[in-house]
C-alpha cells in the first residue's frame, strides 16, 4: 500500500514538471506548445513590484560590465522617445457592440474598436482567420480576414490539395490560404490515418508560392521528422533533404532555401540543441558546438536571412553570438552579461530577436543590437518599467511595449508603446478604464498595428504613425 | 484555440470547450490512460470521465496549465480504474510494474513511520527531489512514473538503450529513497 501512496502522491506533482515532459515528448503537437504570436496573461511571470518611472533627464547608461562594442554608427542612433501626455480612456466592450469607434491619440497613435462579432486568430500580418472544425475537432474550413475601414472584412480563400505519404500509403491533405498585398498566410493541419504522425503548413519567409509542410512523429514512431514543399498552384509536394534529425521542435528555412534552422536531436544527442542544415548537401552542423556551450537554453532565430542569432542564459547571465550562414563564422555578440532581475541590479532584457534593451540599475535603457554587439546611446527620457514585456513583430523590426496591471484575470495593459528599430524612435503612451474590460490578449497584425483583444469578440486596434 | 480560450468556455459553461478539448488534447490524455490500463477501450471511457471531471471542476478552478491539469484528471480516473481491475485480478499496463519498482526500491525497505501521512505533504516532498534532478532525469522520472510510459519508450524518446534507461530510472529510484529518508517519511 505505501507504494500505492507514492504513486498517487506523485500524480499530484507541480504542473511544471508535467508540461516540461510534455514537451520533451511532443505529445502535444508543437504548434499548440507554442501559440505564441500572442501574448496572454500566462505568459506574465517575471519583474513585478516596481511603479512606472519615467525619467525626466538623460541617463548615462553604465556599462562596465558588459562587453558591447560600441559602434560609431550605432551609437550615433540616438532614439527619439515619445510619451504621449494623453491617457487613451478605454471604452467598455459593450459600449460600441452597434457602432465602431475610435480615435487619435496625441497626433500619433490611430486607435480603432471593433466588434468582431465572432473570435478570430492571428497570423501576425494582415491577415487574420477563423477556423472551422468538425464535430471532432478536424479542420474543414478557414475564413481569412483583414481589418478594413468597417471592422473586419473578408478575404478570399484559396485551397491546395496535395498527397502525403504516411505508413498506411498515400493520404490527402488540404492547405487553407490567402495572399493580400501585405500578408499572406496559410493554415492546414491533420494526423495520417496510422495516428502516429501529424502534419502542419506554416509560411516560409518572404515566399508565396510555396508553404512548408511539416511531418512530426510522436513516440511511436522515435518522433521522427520530415519536411517537404508545397507548390500551391500545381500541389505537387517536395521533400527537403533533412535526414536523421528527430525531435524537431522548430524548423525554419531561410528565404532562399539553400539552408534551414533545425531544432532537434541528432543520434547521441541527449537534447534538443539548434542546428544549421545545408539543403543541398544535407549536412547537418551543430550551432550549440560552434558556441562552446553545452549548457543552458540557447535559442535561435534567423535574422536578415543570412545570420542565426543565437543566445543562451545560464546562471543569471545572457550571451549572444552572430552565426554567417554564407561564410560560417561566428562572432560572440554579447558576453556573460547580467540578467535583469527582481533585486534591483540592472541587466539586460531579451525581447527573443535581433535586437534587446540593456537596462541599468536607475532604470535608463539603451538597445543592444546582437548581430552586431553594439549598443546604441541611452534613450532619452525613458525608464524601464519593471512590469513591461516586450512582443517583436514578424519581421522583427519592431517591437511592442506593454505594461501590464496586476490583475489576474485580464491583461490589464496601463501603457503601450512600440519601438520602432528602423526608424529609432519610441512610442508610448497610458490607458486608464482597463478596469472595465477583460483583455485576453495582445500581438501584433502586419508592421505597425497593435492589438488588444476584449472579451474575445472585440479587438482594439492601435497603429502607430 | 488557446488554453486560455478554452478555459474561457468552460467558465462560460460553453459546450464547445469539450469539443476543444478533445481536438487538443484528446489523444495526450488517451495515452495516459492507456498506458495504466492497457486496453484502447477503458482508455476511450477514461477520456470521456475526463472531459466530464473537468467540465465540473471549471468553475470554481482555472488551471495555469491545461495540459497538466486535464493530465492529473486521466490519470486519477485511470488509477481509480486500475485498481478496481486490479482487485479483480485484471491485470496489464504499467502502472502495475511502476508500483512493484516504487514498492521495492522506495518504500518497502520500511513501513511509513506514520501511516496518517499526508499525500499532501508527500507530494511536497517529491516536488523538492524533482527540482534537485537536471532535466534529463527529470523528464526520465516523471515519463516513468507520472505518465507511466514503458522503460523501451522513455529509453527512445531519449535515445538511450532499455537497459541505460532502467539503470539511470533506479539510480534516480535510489536517490528518492534516500531524499525521503532524509525527510522522514521511510
Amino acid at each position: 500500500m505505501n507504494g500505492m501512496l507514492l504513486l498517487d502522491a506523485l500524480g499530484n506533482i507541480d504542473d511544471k514538471y508535467i508540461a516540461d515532459t510534455c514537451v520533451h515528448l511532443g505529445c502535444i503537437p508543437n504548434r499548440m506548445c507554442n501559440e505564441a504570436a500572442n501574448v496572454t496573461k500566462r505568459r506574465r511571470l517575471r519583474r513585478r513590484g516596481f511603479s512606472l518611472l519615467v525619467a525626466a533627464t538623460v541617463v548615462v547608461l553604465s556599462i562596465l560590465a558588459t562587453a558591447f562594442a560600441v559602434s560609431g554608427e550605432f551609437r550615433a542612433m540616438v532614439f527619439e522617445f515619445l510619451h504621449i501626455p494623453i491617457f487613451e480612456n478605454v471604452p467598455d466592450s459593450g459600449s460600441f457592440a452597434e457602432n465602431e469607434i475610435g480615435g487619435i491619440i496625441g497626433n500619433r497613435v490611430h486607435v480603432k474598436y471593433i466588434d468582431s462579432d465572432t473570435e478570430v486568430y492571428f497570423t501576425g500580418t494582415d491577415i487574420l482567420y477563423q477556423r472551422i472544425c468538425a464535430e471532432n475537432g478536424d479542420l474543414i474550413g478557414v475564413r481569412f480576414f483583414t481589418v478594413g475601414e468597417n471592422g473586419l472584412s473578408v478575404l478570399t480563400t484559396h485551397t491546395t490539395h496535395f498527397e502525403i505519404y504516411g505508413e498506411n500509403g498515400i493520404e490527402e491533405g488540404v492547405v487553407f490560404w490567402c495572399a493580400t498585398d501585405n500578408g499572406f498566410a496559410v493554415t492546414g493541419e491533420g494526423w495520417l490515418s496510422d495516428g502516429k504522425s501529424s502534419w502542419e503548413a506554416s509560411v516560409i519567409d518572404g515566399i508565396r508560392d510555396t508553404v512548408l509542410i511539416s511531418v512530426r512523429g510522436g513516440v511511436q514512431n522515435g518522433f521522427e521528422f520530415s519536411a517537404w514543399l508545397l507548390d500551391l498552384e500545381s500541389g505537387e509536394m517536395n521533400g527537403v533533404n533533412i535526414v536523421g534529425i528527430r525531435h524537431v521542435q522548430q524548423f525554419t528555412l531561410t528565404p532562399g532555401l539553400d539552408n534551414a534552422l533545425v531544432f532537434g536531436r541528432m543520434d547521441g544527442d541527449t537534447q534538443t540543441i539548434p542546428y544549421i542544415c545545408n539543403l543541398q548537401s544535407g549536412e547537418m552542423m551543430s550551432l550549440a558546438e560552434l558556441t562552446g556551450n553545452s549548457g543552458g537554453d540557447i535559442t535561435a532565430r534567423i535574422v536578415d536571412g543570412d545570420t542565426v542569432v543565437l543566445k543562451c542564459e545560464t546562471d543569471e547571465v545572457f550571451s549572444a553570438w552572430a552565426y554567417s550562414i554564407r561564410s560560417g563564422k561566428i562572432v560572440r555578440t554579447a558576453d556573460q552579461i547580467p540578467i535583469m532581475g527582481e533585486s534591483g541590479q540592472g541587466g539586460i532584457v531579451d525581447f527573443g530577436a535581433r535586437y534587446a534593451f540593456f537596462v541599468n540599475a536607475d532604470l535608463s535603457t539603451a538597445v543592444i543590437d546582437l548581430k552586431t554587439g553594439s549598443m546604441s546611446a541611452a534613450i532619452s527620457g525613458f525608464a524601464f518599467d519593471r512590469n513591461a514585456e516586450m512582443l517583436v513583430n514578424g519581421s522583427g523590426r519592431r517591437a511592442c511595449y506593454y505594461v501590464c496591471s496586476q490583475e489576474q484575470n485580464s491583461l490589464g495593459v496601463t501603457a503601450l508603446g512600440m519601438v520602432d528599430f528602423e526608424k529609432v524612435e519610441f512610442i508610448v503612451f497610458d490607458r486608464e478604464g482597463i478596469d472595465k474590460i477583460k483583455e485576453t490578449s495582445l500581438g501584433w497584425i502586419g508592421e505597425n498595428r497593435v492589438f488588444i483583444s476584449v472579451d474575445r469578440e472585440f479587438l482594439y486596434i492601435y497603429e502607430f504613425q | 484555440m488557446d488554453d486560455v480560450h478554452i478555459i474561457e468556455l468552460y467558465w462560460d459553461r460553453c459546450e464547445d470547450a469539450i469539443t476543444q478539448t478533445a481536438a487538443k488534447y484528446g489523444r495526450y490524455c488517451h495515452t495516459i490512460a492507456y498506458n495504466i490500463l492497457f486496453s484502447a477501450e477503458d482508455a476511450s471511457e477514461v477520456v470521456n470521465d475526463t472531459y466530464m471531471d473537468a467540465w465540473n471542476s471549471m468553475p470554481p478552478h482555472r488551471p495555469a496549465i491545461l495540459s497538466a491539469y486535464l493530465g492529473k484528471i486521466a490519470r486519477r480516473i485511470s488509477l481509480d480504474r486500475w485498481r478496481v481491475q486490479r482487485a479483480k485480478k485484471r491485470g496489464g499496463g504499467q502502472a502495475e510494474m511502476a508500483l512493484e519498482e516504487l514498492s521495492d526500491s522506495v518504500v518497502a525497505v520500511k513501513d511509513m513511520v506514520d501511516e496518517k501521512i499526508s499525500e499532501k505533504e508527500l507530494t511536497a516532498s517529491i516536488n523538492l527531489f524533482l527540482s534537485g534532478l537536471s532535466v534529463t532525469e527529470r523528464d526520465m522520472f516523471v515519463c516513468r512514473y507520472w505518465f507511466l510510459m514503458p522503460v523501451r519508450e522513455i529509453g527512445e524518446s531519449f535515445g538511450f538503450s532499455e537497459s541505460r534507461t532502467k539503470s539511470m530510472l533506479f539510480r534516480i529510484r535510489k536517490r528518492l529513497k534516500s531524499h525521503l529518508q532524509k525527510e522522514g517519511f521511510v
